[in-house]
């Protein structure tokens, strides 16, 4: 089940990321950010996400170190969809 | 994030609010590009929803009123309401449409907060310059912020200073720029 979730947010994150270099390069706690995902790419994530899952992020998980790596968007994701 | 969107940006990260003082007030900066065309790809990927999460109703029935021009008005509010973030500091677990971007008839425009994330900025006034041209959207924020000792006073007073932190009305003093939205020729 985490390999699944993992491979679902890095085509995610090919998709909508907008990474500089091949997100199959980055481990899964590699920092996002540093890889250049912008501030609007990441909401392009975070709505792609709440699609490919069917749940939508509450305020309090709209932060930086939820979306910062994927290792973090798979516990951000197993805990709303309960996993 | 908050937003994811200006707590994501490295940039939102860096300490803006005591780039200057003027007296005894703290005045916080913030600014943010946007490429118009990544606006539009966002609607086109999220119809609807990319609308809903971030803007108000009111900020989308402005952007749609523009017809072909609604990807360049949505990347300028988008624009404003990260600069915002960055000028009050406050950049994590915001929600977007607490954040809103009004405009009066003449064309000038302002911000105004709501909700929590009123609360949480507390008294200060806002001010708000946005343009755009070809691809780019761009807004530039300052954000002003009595001293704690001029923040009761004027909480105490509830005249002058309207507070932020009032979740109903809109909360946030006003300093109309003659231009909302402008396209340099």
């Amino acid at each position: 089940m985490n390999d699944e979730l993992t491979a679902k947010i890095r085509s995610i994150l090919k998709d909508h990321a907008r990474l500089t270099k091949p997100v199959d390069t980055l481990g899964d706690g590699a920092d996002l950010y540093q890889a250049g995902m912008t501030s609007h790419s990441s909401v392009n994530v975070m709505l792609a996400l709440e699609g490919a899952f069917d749940v939508e992020f509450p305020d309090q998980m709209l932060k930086r170190s939820v979306f910062e790596s994927v290792s973090a968007m798979r516990a951000a994701i197993a805990t709303l969809t309960g996993r | 994030m908050r937003s994811p969107a200006a707590t994501m940006d490295p940039l939102a990260t860096s300490d803006t609010s005591d780039l200057a003082r003027d007296q005894g007030g703290r005045i916080g900066v913030g600014i943010d590009l946007v490429e118009v065309s990544q606006i539009a790809e966002s609607l086109r990927l999220f119809p609807e929803r990319f609308a809903r999460r971030l803007f108000t109703p009111a900020e989308v029935e402005e952007c749609a009123r523009s017809g072909a021009g609604a990807p360049g008005r949505f990347a300028a509010r988008f624009a404003a309401k990260e600069a915002a973030m960055k000028a009050l500091g406050i950049t994590e677990g915001v929600d977007w449409r607490e954040l809103e971007v009004i405009r009066s008839d003449g064309g000038a425009c302002a911000l105004v907060l709501h909700g929590a994330l009123a609360r949480r900025a507390g008294p200060c006034t806002l001010a708000l310059t946005i343009s755009q041209a070809g691809d780019l959207a761009t807004a530039v924020v300052l954000a002003e912020r009595p001293a704690a000792i001029r923040a009761v006073a004027s909480r105490a007073s509830s005249a002058s200073n309207a507070p932020c932190s009032s979740a109903s009305a809109p909360s946030v003093s006003r300093l109309d720029q003659p231009h909302c939205e402008s396209n340099p020729s």
